[in-house]
């Protein structure tokens, strides 16, 4: 083989690797190695300086044993499950809406239904702070009432509910609606002109067409519920303090131990929380699939 | 043209030399200021503008100093908190450590406990006379100097003159806590629409070391890591006093800083509040149109003592090396009556020095609308919205300060307080439970807070 051929043929197996390396390297640095340390101090007694003193599983075993843990995570997977049904049920109806044109001027409409996407988090929760607020908001000044909806822990999970679905609904409409495009409309056509019903096209087509969407859409907004922090906290939170316990998500723990100086125990939550998400993910999706196949 | 440029185009040098000399020359102003000024880094949190117009005083009040120190400053975090994390950050990585950070005083011992901080002593001698006893107390960590004090948050008690005087209240008459209960629900029967105080369902974090710094043998820990939450009654009693505040109907049921806080204020529902002197600055702002009708008490005596969270402090990291221009600059600005007296007509922050309190309480009494400023504004300056007089229970707050003896593990200890306490609020816990659930948590969560 002459030296040439050699040389073209090592550059045609290097350059599919040359094309993924910035990836690679920047998912390395700035992902894999930061992770690999967070697991290593989660195993530490650490205070963000100075020696981090090795305590084996301790830090594990104290979060596990700590009520507020429990409460939190309860508190995460509620804000999960909650907002999830609803918000995924309102984005696909509009979008099927849209699609088969029930809406009039949808352009109008999806930047309304979109807009709140926009909004920053911060912002959107002190709207919702304005129309929840007790004794002095929209809703109670209104209707007359004086209600805690921002106080009381049994009502202030719903309002954070409240703002998630009206915060996510417009990005996930946006996302059924492209997934809605690439469903040919001759397969619905050709049912229609065989006698089947809106629901049984709707029912038998269109969803199962749909499924990489709707699977897609299940899973990322588990994860970023999951790692949910600054709606319930601008929402619930006062003067720079973080939500109440009662109301609270899980990251908040990790939070509350970095700014106490516990990095191994906020590893610890950090890397239990990690856990959490990809077991419920990879569940989600042997799910889905199953159900699918 | 340049003499450089002329001198080259006759021949006399080289294009390099030239080119080189043009560099030397380029840069020279930067050398000159470089040798002239020595430049400090100051963290502070939420935002600059606020310590920027500080360095701005500094250099219209001390322009030989400003000559010589050049101020940096900068904001790592919107809250002390973040401060803190940034500073962890720096000193793990041994870069950009700064060369002042403010700090609140229970932020202070986590840092004071690790050595990091320098020791102000020798610096801080001959200010030290000066300083009120409160303020020497914010200096200090154990018993080094680490800080500069400038910011005492004394314990106030608002209230509403009018309000008061016509439920026939008197508040210096107020001295148990059934006295204060009492007065409560008198001031209920006469004014049924209106709160003598506030208090919500997780009541706000500063409450508890505010309530605790009272008893100065009060303390969450001792050196060995043993906490004192079941051995020292006074962390019962101050659950029972939230709880009592909270179930009696004598508070307007909303904390401080939710949203219904500073309307509560604007309509009168709220006519008291228990809090630290730093509320001049938003009363004001929360309720214009009750100019005047505000007045300014100490604390009931069953809880007159302490200080709500202490106090705001400028610390120099032992890892500085500008620390005696750090010092330099902070000393200025804080430590002397020109610039104390100078920083309360600014901020409208208490000196904390005692040859300048005469001068303030004189400049109070004698305050002129300054250029510029309209009618709505002037009327908001606290010493307008409250009267001339405000500043003296506010200096007498401080005879009663108190700063409670913060360990290392302070704001972990306060976030299991407060969680343990809406829990029995909330009645999900007994008394009992609430206590034993604050000291077993502690002890698992926190080990001894003076290992780390």
């Amino acid at each position: 083989m002459s030296g040439g051929v050699m040389i073209r043929s090592a550059r045609a197996v290097l350059a599919p690797y040359l094309f993924v390396a910035p990836f690679l390297l920047s998912f390395a640095g700035l992902f894999l190695g930061p992770a690999g340390y967070a697991l290593y101090l989660s195993f530490t007694r650490y205070r963000g300086f100075g020696v981090a003193r090795w305590v084996g599983l301790e830090n594990y075993a104290v979060v596990l044993g700590y009520d507020a843990f429990w409460i939190m995570l309860g508190n995460t997977l509620f804000y999960w499950v909650a907002h999830a049904i609803p918000m995924m049920a309102l984005a696909l109806t509009l979008a099927i809406a849209v699609q088969r044109k029930a809406i009039r001027w949808t352009r109008t409409f999806k930047t309304l239904v979109f807009l709140p996407q926009v909004l920053a988090s911060v912002a959107t929760a002190l709207l919702f702070q304005t129309i929840f607020g007790s004794h002095y908001g929209l809703i109670d000044r209104l209707l007359g009432f004086d209600t805690p909806w921002l106080t009381d822990p049994a009502l202030s999970r719903w309002t954070v509910v409240a703002v998630l679905i009206w915060r996510s609904t417009g990005y996930w409409f946006i996302v059924f609606l492209a997934g809605l495009t690439t469903i040919s409309p001759e397969i619905d056509e050709a049912a229609a002109i065989d006698g089947a019903s809106a629901w049984q096209r709707l029912w038998r087509i269109t969803l199962p067409l749909l499924r990489p969407t709707l699977i897609f859409a299940v899973l990322v907004d588990a994860i970023v519920t999951l790692r949910l922090f600054a709606e319930p906290n601008v929402l619930l939170g006062k003067a720079g303090a973080l939500a109440p316990t009662a109301a609270a998500p899980l990251l908040n723990l990790v939070v509350e131990q970095m700014r106490g100086g516990m990095f191994g125990a906020a590893a610890a939550t950090g890397w239990l929380l990690f856990s959490l998400i990809a077991v419920l993910t990879f569940a989600l999706f042997r799910l889905m699939r199953e159900r699918g196949a | 043209m340049s003499l450089i440029e002329t001198t080259a185009r006759a021949g006399r040098l080289s294009r390099r030399t030239a080119l080189g000399l043009a560099s030397a020359s380029a840069l020279l102003p930067t050398i000159v200021r470089a040798q002239r000024a020595q430049k400090i880094t100051v963290w502070t949190w939420g935002g600059v503008e606020r310590f920027q117009r500080r360095v701005d005083a500094f250099k219209r009040l001390f322009p030989a100093e400003a000559a010589k120190i050049e101020v940096e400053v900068v904001s790592p975090g919107k809250n002390d908190a973040e401060v803190y994390q940034a500073f962890r950050l720096a000193l793990a990585s041994g870069n950009a450590v700064p060369d002042l950070v403010q700090m609140n005083y229970i932020g202070l011992p986590e840092f004071a406990e690790a050595g990091v901080l320098a020791d102000l002593g020798p610096m801080m001698k001959p200010y030290n006379g000066d300083l009120v006893d409160g303020a020497r107390k914010l200096a200090a960590y154990n018993t080094t100097t680490v800080a500069i004090p400038y910011q005492m948050k004394g314990k106030v008690w608002f209230y509403r003159k009018d309000l008061f005087e016509a439920a026939g209240i008197d508040p210096l008459a107020v001295r148990s806590f059934d006295d204060y209960m009492t007065a409560g629900r008198r001031y209920r029967n006469k004014h049924p629409t209106s709160f003598m105080m506030n208090i919500g369902r997780t009541p706000i974090h500063w409450w508890y070391y505010m309530i605790l710094s009272h008893w100065p043998e009060t303390r969450v820990a001792e050196r060995d890591g043993k906490f004192r939450i079941l051995s020292d009654p006074h962390f019962g009693t101050m659950i029972d006093w939230l709880k009592a505040w909270r179930s009696s109907g004598i508070a307007f049921d909303t904390d401080d800083f939710e949203p219904a806080w500073q309307p509560a204020f604007a309509d009168s529902s709220i006519g008291g509040t228990l809090l630290s002197n730093w509320m001049t600055d938003f009363l004001p702002k929360f309720a214009p149109a009750q100019g005047g009708r505000w007045g300014l008490a100490p604390w009931p005596e069953f809880n007159r003592n302490g200080s709500e969270a202490g106090g705001s402090v400028m610390t120099i990291p032992a890892a500085s090396r500008n620390q005696e221009a750090a010092f330099s600059f902070a000393a200025s600005m804080f430590l002397t009556r020109q610039g104390s007296v100078d920083e309360w007509v600014r901020t409208g922050t208490p000196t904390v020095l005692r040859s300048a309190r005469e001068e303030m309480l004189g400049r109070s009494a004698t305050m002129a609308r300054p250029e510029g400023l309209t009618d709505a504004q002037w009327a908001v300056v606290p010493n307008t919205y409250f009267g001339s007089e405000f500043l003296r229970p506010v200096l007498d707050s401080y005879e009663h300060f108190n700063v409670f003896p913060y360990d290392p593990a302070a704001q972990t200890e306060l976030d299991i307080m407060r969680r343990e306490t809406e829990a029995y609020l909330a009645g999900s816990k007994t008394r009992d439970q609430t206590l034993a659930a604050m000291q077993s948590t502690m002890a698992a969560r926190i080990g001894n807070p003076y290992r780390p």
